[in-house]
């Protein structure tokens, strides 16, 4: 490491890793074009952009889990072509994925050596590696046995061991993508104070967030990234939080909503002390006519719970739940579907939609739904044709496969089947994941016409700018709970985001 | 900067199983092992003197042999989230070849060459042809079974005196399908538990995409599961060769689907990373004690179908994926 060190800080003025006009394509979408970004040793570097930018494409090129289709990654002037994850490990290149990459039927010892436990050839003992594991462990703070199963460590814990892997490697280059999302504020400051010890000895880190705070708090330089391309890249202290949106929005951030309900009807949807099987704490929540509600949060803090308890995926044990003044809690999901209640599933793919099946039999099926066996639906390619026509679905006609759509049509067909359907009451989760930023202004116009219509909208969304340009009002989930709520028009992605944190104290467990 | 609280530690016998990754994999050959222990506990109510008999014993080893090495086989594939019935007809086709008239330092490296051939297909089937595991080794194991009774139409042919030796009699007063077991058994807990290879499949088998991102060459890992699988199948038929002293193209017929019921018997999942050999042990004695238990209380065989179908059913739904991991 001593050795490596010297030579890294007499390289300093050349990039370490310099990547130029990298592009990669899956099938007609073009997730980067162009791309050039240079690493230098020392400097942690922020990559930023929307999701969909394709900073996770870039770092999963970097790190060998996909090839690039043309352009070039050169590491200390050395042309690289990974075949294979393990050819970037080789290399020195270390990545903290986002998803975990960890295997939660192995122990923590095990994952943290997996791919990595020969070296020169041999195979390291049981105790070498426990004992290894222990000292990466120290480093991060971290007291946990390495014979744990890492299935039965916290979410939280699990990111620290996902991090300890990527440091364990002997590597110049690290690259972190969203390492803080699941991490409490103090396992955020132990996170930083490794990666500048990590920049201290020479190494080199590329840093995706979204959190422009943690940028400002780290970072040396910023590349920011757009519709898969490069914008520019600028030192931290010669830019501003305004000037770093405004690039990776490519406009001012306003634009892409529309505007908010002036006035709302009356209450549409009320869930009052709603207790499901998975969502044990009573939630309460309404829904005026005409409002785009949101719920904030993150990851896996129950939004998917609490919107399953409302469609009526799970049953509800306590608490109430009227549609328009008619109780609802005692129906079956089909049921609730038939008096009004829309559901739109995050997993587009698995949960939404027929794949294989054309566009107007994915936007019937609710419809049929509604009616008994074997019932006539009258007009029926009629309406599908007009509801296409109002969503601006691209495609020829209703009998195009569904999986021939880009994924912001597919989402309006979606959007399209509870239309047709006559929703009253829209439940959507993240409604435009996997959507470019064209179809996500679309998604956000319809999602408004939709409620504009004299009814509701309940949004969950990982992405909180989303959240406070689409809603009219925010809530606020942490531990399956409603713990703020704000108008969004005052809200703030700080504010949110600490209402949304676990207090420091209480992440023990 | 202030340190993180620890991670609780376990508390209690059962939390071992939750929370140490070892015993975790474990936990169903250890529920196998007390299944077994109850069992033979109760043959010896039922039927004490003759099953504990020396005979009955060495016959048992000499039965069991043939399920032990294919189940030990068939756990590699299950490991890796695979599955393989074409193990039966590699048995009968190994017997086959075993018993071609060609001479037996040709025949015993081709007979063990063309159960790695078989395997290899089924792995590049499955892994990179993106074949379901039931289909491809179905398929391959219409075509291998054709071919056994292509080369041998009807039972007979003359087995290598080499293997006749090895599978027949005593060695310091134990069978010799006993060396075949303690053999077989120890080779695939190396393997499993001794090598990397070993960590690498508990990995693949439960997320091969995030196998292969943390570098580990999960394809390959899955094809050598149906090469071992296959390798096993092939010992199997040449212990069963060796003791018939002749050949016939039908003798792995039965040991397809019980291989699948040894190793699920003993704990691995069938949806992968969970399990190993170590269980296989408890699940494929569990079957020997079972049917040899029924013979010697006058049970008709075919009541031991319906048994066995119906203890299937009980260990599959009993050693379900408990979570849903991470």
């Amino acid at each position: 490491m001593q050795r490596g060190c010297v030579k890294d800080v007499m390289a300093a003025t050349a990039p370490l890793i310099e990547v130029e006009s990298l592009s990669k394509s899956f099938g007609a979408v073009r997730a980067l074009q162009d791309m050039a970004l240079a690493g230098y040793a020392g400097k942690v570097h922020a990559v930023m952009g929307e999701n969909g930018a394709g900073k996770s494409t870039l770092m999963k090129l970097l790190s060998g889990v996909f090839r690039p289709d043309t352009g070039s990654i050169r590491l200390r002037g050395a042309e690289m072509a990974f075949h294979h994850p393990r050819d970037a490990q080789k290399a020195g290149i270390s990545t903290i994925f986002q998803e975990f990459s960890l295997l939660p039927n192995l122990s923590v010892a095990e994952n943290l050596f997996l791919g990595r436990e020969r070296q020169d050839g041999r195979r390291l003992g049981v105790a070498e590696i426990r004992r290894r594991t222990r000292e990466a462990l120290a480093a991060l703070d971290l007291r946990i046995d390495p014979d744990r199963r890492v299935g039965s460590l916290s979410v939280g814990h699990q990111q620290m061991v996902e991090i300890a892997k990527g440091v364990l490697a002997d590597a110049s280059v690290f690259i972190f993508d969203e390492p803080t999302a699941a991490l409490a504020s103090h396992e955020v400051e132990t996170l930083f104070a490794l990666i500048r010890r990590l920049a201290g000895n020479g190494k080199v880190i590329f840093y995706i967030s979204h959190r422009l705070s943690e940028i400002f708090a780290i970072c040396d330089d910023i590349t920011i990234m757009k519709d898969g391309r490069f914008v520019r890249t600028v030192a931290t202290a010669e830019t501003d939080v305004d000037e770093v949106i405004q690039g990776m929005v490519g406009r001012p951030i306003e634009e892409l909503f529309e505007p908010r309900a002036e006035t709302l009807g009356p209450v549409l949807l009320k869930a009052e002390s709603l207790v499901g099987e998975a969502a044990p704490k009573p939630l309460s929540i309404e829904i005026r006519a005409g409002e785009i509600v949101g719920i904030a949060g993150l990851e896996g803090q129950g939004q998917q719970e609490l919107m399953r308890l409302i469609a009526g995926f799970a049953p509800a044990r306590a608490g109430a739940l009227t549609l328009a003044d008619r109780r609802i809690e005692g129906l079956s999901a089909r049921r609730r579907m038939a008096a009004g209640i829309g559901f739109v599933p995050e997993n587009r793919k698995d949960d939404g939609l027929f794949l294989s099946l054309d566009i107007g039999a994915n936007m019937a099926t609710a419809e049929i739904a509604r009616r008994r066996l074997l019932g006539w639906v009258p007009g029926m390619g009629a309406r599908i044709a007009e509801i296409m026509r109002q969503l601006a679905v691209k495609a020829p006609n209703a009998r195009t496969p569904v999986v021939d759509l880009s994924g912001g049509n597919q989402q309006k067909v979606v959007l399209g089947r509870w239309l047709m359907a006559g929703a009253r009451v829209l439940l959507c989760e993240e409604p435009t994941r996997g959507v470019d930023v064209g179809a996500k202004r679309e998604i956000y116009r319809q999602l408004r016409n939709f409620a504009g219509q004299g009814r509701g909208v309940l949004v969950t969304s990982r992405e909180l700018p989303e959240l406070i340009g689409l809603c009219d009002r925010l809530l606020v989930i942490r531990n399956g709970e409603l713990v703020a709520e704000t108008m969004a028009r005052e809200a703030t992605e700080d504010d949110l985001l600490r209402s949304a944190l676990p207090a420091a104290e209480s992440e023990a467990a | 900067m202030s340190a993180l609280p620890a991670e609780p530690r376990r508390a209690g016998l059962l939390a071992r199983f939750r929370q140490d990754a070892f015993w975790y994999r474990q936990r169903g050959a250890v529920l196998s092992f007390a299944v077994l222990a109850a069992m033979l506990v109760l043959v010896a109510a039922v039927v004490p003197g003759t099953f504990y008999s020396a005979t009955n014993l060495s016959n048992l080893a000499g039965q069991l042999a043939p399920l032990f090495l294919v189940s030990l086989g068939q756990t590699f594939v299950l490991l890796g989230a695979g599955f393989d019935l074409s193990v039966g007809a590699v048995i009968s086709l190994s017997s086959a070849i075993l018993t071609l008239d060609l001479a037996d330092p040709v025949k015993i490296p081709l007979a063990f060459a063309a159960a790695a051939t078989v395997g290899l297909v089924n792995g590049w089937g499955c892994v990179h042809l993106r074949v379901h595991p039931i289909i491809m080794t179905l398929a391959t194991s219409s075509i291998v079974q054709g071919l056994a009774l292509i080369l041998l139409p009807t039972p007979g042919g003359v087995a290598p005196g080499l293997l006749v030796h090895l599978a027949s009699g005593t060695f310091m007063g134990l069978p010799a399908g006993f060396y075949w077991i303690v053999a077989g058994t120890a080779a695939a807990i190396w393997l499993v538990h001794g090598t990397t290879y070993g960590v690498g499949l508990y990995a693949t088998g439960q997320n091969p995409q995030a196998a292969w991102m943390s570098g580990i060459e999960a394809p390959r890992i899955r094809i050598l599961t149906y090469v071992i699988s296959s390798l096993m199948a092939a010992l199997a038929g040449a212990y069963l060769t060796g003791r018939l002293a002749s050949g016939d193209p039908n003798v792995g017929s039965a040991l397809g689907l019980d291989s699948v019921l040894g190793a699920a018997l003993g704990g691995t999942l069938l949806s992968g990373g969970v399990g190993g050999p170590i269980g296989t042990i408890a699940g494929v004695l569990i079957i020997g004690v079972l049917n040899n238990g029924l013979n010697l209380a006058g049970v008709s065989p075919y009541y031991q179908f319906v048994v066995k179908g119906s203890m299937l059913v009980l260990a599959v739904s009993l050693f379900r994926r408990k979570e849903a991991g991470l």
